[in-house]
């Protein structure tokens, strides 16, 4: 068996953040031990709410910051602390905000010119291949950022990305600032890349329909772990997770338009200073049992390489979702206990 | 239509730019009946909020509405005496902005920001009913605890929970009409279905209308009755929200529909748009979608003429020289799952 382009084993992350009274800290876990493993060519669709680690996931993972625990292998090889240069241009990063990530005072040849200088491989012809193979045309290199819309500059951030031909790419809602038919354009891109080029793909954004599209497996997030993971059709077509059951039900489509079928939670996610003991799923719950207060579920396997971190978990496919929560009217059931004080 | 309770015709926004006026809005027209949900979908950019903005004549300094009428309740109030609207706005017609934590103000508790809300139609309200008042409005949208929350600052509010405060105030005097300019986009999805079932919510209640503007498809697919398409300033297709899906008659309409990936259907490629939206300053001669367009490829008409929205159905019109052929090539949605 072919090692896996990127395998990260019980990653977690602590920060310490100071007591509301401003005297001492405490931990804040984002990120509490997290495994996954991505073969070559394939992504890895990265799923959660605002809040739930998934980028500090991505952040630690292409050397950002610090993990507390757990490893990185990146091609079987474990990613030392200190990271070599052929380490990092291994993996790299394609951030949301187009219009953030780019030097507007530099023109978009130094750009994408800059990891390749500091890693001392500048060519001129080399940065006129990417700007092709992202498709834009050379001639763009003179230009800067300002001149360029959304969608275009999304291109140059991966062609950046692409410079020191990395095996990984971290695409931490790469497509999700962009209008719906500039997303398309960019989704495409990023599918024949991995086609031409072999790259795996770790693909975290909070749009399960974008997510479903690109990805060969999922992962779904909750305030730091993994609760559910597994290839995409069997995540999709049959959540086990109620949480995962509840996000699929909860997206608004334009095929589907029964807004009955919705599983609506309740209340918000708890702070994460605060982390309900057991699962820290069942304050929103609409399976939660005396069990899940005292006992954290393990993610266990259900079928082959679908798992789901529940003691209730049950794969439900996606047209039989609104049988397993009660419609009750939103007024009734909006109780948050786990607001954030 | 002569009930309708907001009526804008051939709307004209103007924005001062580097080389003379850029019109934003160029001669929309659309109605909202009463009770009704119209859905405003474009791309950013596409002059959604604009139209709205003016509307509730709140456009900036460096904007003007240069031709076109405004009518709310059959009298005009694009016009209409600065006085005449402050009354308005937050009275009969009130709106909810994308961002609670830039509309609310960080320093002044949730409860006494709805009871300004309050104060500033009713000056006279006694401080007791005023309380009462404010608690009740919270409880309506779903609030727990409405007095303790009411003496709560905005920092102290999630997300969800800062959109469902700027829901009360802007149900605080029992408006006709809702402007939702993107009410969700702030909010992740578990909690936007929350605040969209509040908002539809205290529609009902208040025999309100609503207009929601927004990116995503899917949201006014669930919610509104009617949908405008806009792009570059226009309204590129209007129709009853069934047969919009059913029936997409505009060649950028399907585009968008075509371009999202769904939950439900198997694509290997998605279908996208190519190019980019047109700068407004410089908008291609004809219909300012043909470049982009695979049905006006090479045919004269899309490059010189202009399409004017057109009817193609019942109460569906579409601004496309080949509506129909737009239309007629496009396989039902519903039974394409």
């Amino acid at each position: 068996m072919r090692a896996a382009a990127l395998e990260v084993a019980g990653l977690s992350k602590e920060f310490h953040v100071r007591n509301s009274s401003g005297w001492g800290r405490r931990a804040l876990r984002a990120v509490d031990d997290v495994s996954f493993a991505i073969p070559p060519g394939r992504t890895l669709g990265l799923v959660g709410e605002s809040g739930c680690g998934k980028s500090t996931l991505g952040r630690m993972i292409v050397g950002l910051i610090p993990p507390t625990g757990g490893t990185i292998r990146l091609g079987g090889e474990t990613v030392r602390a200190s990271r070599s240069a052929a380490e990092r241009r291994g993996i790299q990063m394609v951030f949301q905000d187009p219009y953030a990530s780019l030097d507007p005072r530099m023109t978009i040849h130094e750009v994408v010119a800059e990891p390749l200088r500091i890693n001392g491989l500048y060519s001129a012809g080399k940065v006129d291949r990417l700007l092709t193979q992202v498709g834009l045309s050379p001639d763009a290199g003179q230009r800067r950022p300002a001149q360029f819309s959304g969608g275009q500059r999304q291109r140059i951030a991966i062609a950046r990305a692409l410079a020191l031909d990395p095996r990984v790419l971290i695409l931490d809602e790469a497509v999700s600032a962009l209008d719906v038919s500039i997303q398309a354009q960019i989704v495409n891109l990023l599918r024949r890349l991995q086609r031409d080029l072999g790259l795996s793909y770790l693909f975290i954004s909070h749009d399960l329909s974008v997510v479903r599209h690109i990805s060969d497996e999922v992962a779904v997030m909750y305030l730091g772990r993994i609760v559910e993971s597994g290839p995409r059709a069997a995540v999709f077509g049959a959540p086990a997770h109620p949480y995962t059951q509840a996000l699929l039900s909860a997206v608004p489509s334009v095929h589907r338009r029964d807004r009955t079928s919705r599983i609506v939670l309740e209340g918000d996610l708890p702070n994460p200073l605060d982390r309900p003991e057991g699962c820290v799923f069942r304050s929103r719950c609409f399976k939660a049992a005396p069990r899940c207060a005292t006992e954290a579920p393990a993610l266990a396997a259900l079928d082959g390489d679908h798992r789901a971190a529940c003691h209730f978990a049950e794969p439900t496919p996606r047209d039989r979702l609104a049988r397993l929560a009660p419609a009750d009217r939103p007024e009734e059931k909006t109780a948050s206990k786990e607001d954030h004080p | 239509m002569s009930a309708s309770l907001l009526s804008v015709r051939d709307l004209v926004v103007e924005f001062d730019g580097p080389h003379g006026p850029v019109r934003v809005v160029d001669e929309v027209s659309f109605d909202v009946g009463a009770r009704e949900v119209l859905g405003i979908v474009g791309e950013s950019g596409s002059g959604k909020s604009v139209s709205l903005l003016a509307v509730m004549g709140l456009l900036p300094a460096s904007a003007r509405v240069a031709a076109g009428e405004i009518r709310f309740d059959g009298q005009r109030i694009d016009d209409a005496p600065e006085a005449r609207m402050r009354a308005l706005r937050g009275g009969a017609i009130s709106m909810i902005f994308q961002d609670p934590m830039t509309s609310l103000n960080p320093v002044l508790r949730i409860g006494t920001q709805i009871g300004e809300a309050i104060r500033l139609h009713a000056p006279q309200t006694p401080k007791a009913e005023l309380r009462e008042r404010v608690e009740a409005l919270l409880a309506s949208v779903g609030v727990p605890d409405p007095a303790t929350r009411a003496r709560q600052f905005p920092h102290e509010f999630s997300g969800g929970m800062r959109q469902r405060a700027m829901i009360a105030m802007a149900i605080a005097n029992g408006p006709k009409l809702l402007i939702a300019d993107e009410p969700t986009t702030a909010l992740d999805v578990t909690i936007q279905a929350q605040v969209m079932d509040v908002l539809e919510g205290v529609c009902q209640d208040n025999h309100a209308s609503m207009i929601l503007v927004t990116h995503d498809l899917g949201l006014v697919a669930e919610t509104a009755d009617r949908i405008a398409v806009m792009y570059s300033g226009r309204i590129a297709e209007t129709a009853p929200t069934d047969a919009l899906f059913a029936r997409p008659s505009h060649p950028y309409t399907r585009g968008l529909l075509d371009s999202l990936p769904t939950l439900d259907a198997e694509h290997d490629e998605l279908r996208s748009i190519p190019g980019q939206p047109p700068d407004m300053a410089a908008r291609p001669p004809g219909c300012a979608f043909h470049p982009r367009c695979t049905l006006g490829q090479g045919r004269p008409a899309c490059s010189s003429e202009r399409p004017d929205l057109r009817t193609v159905g019942i109460r569906h019109a579409a601004a496309c020289h080949y509506a129909e052929e737009a239309a007629g090539d496009a396989p039902p949605r519903e039974a394409a799952q």
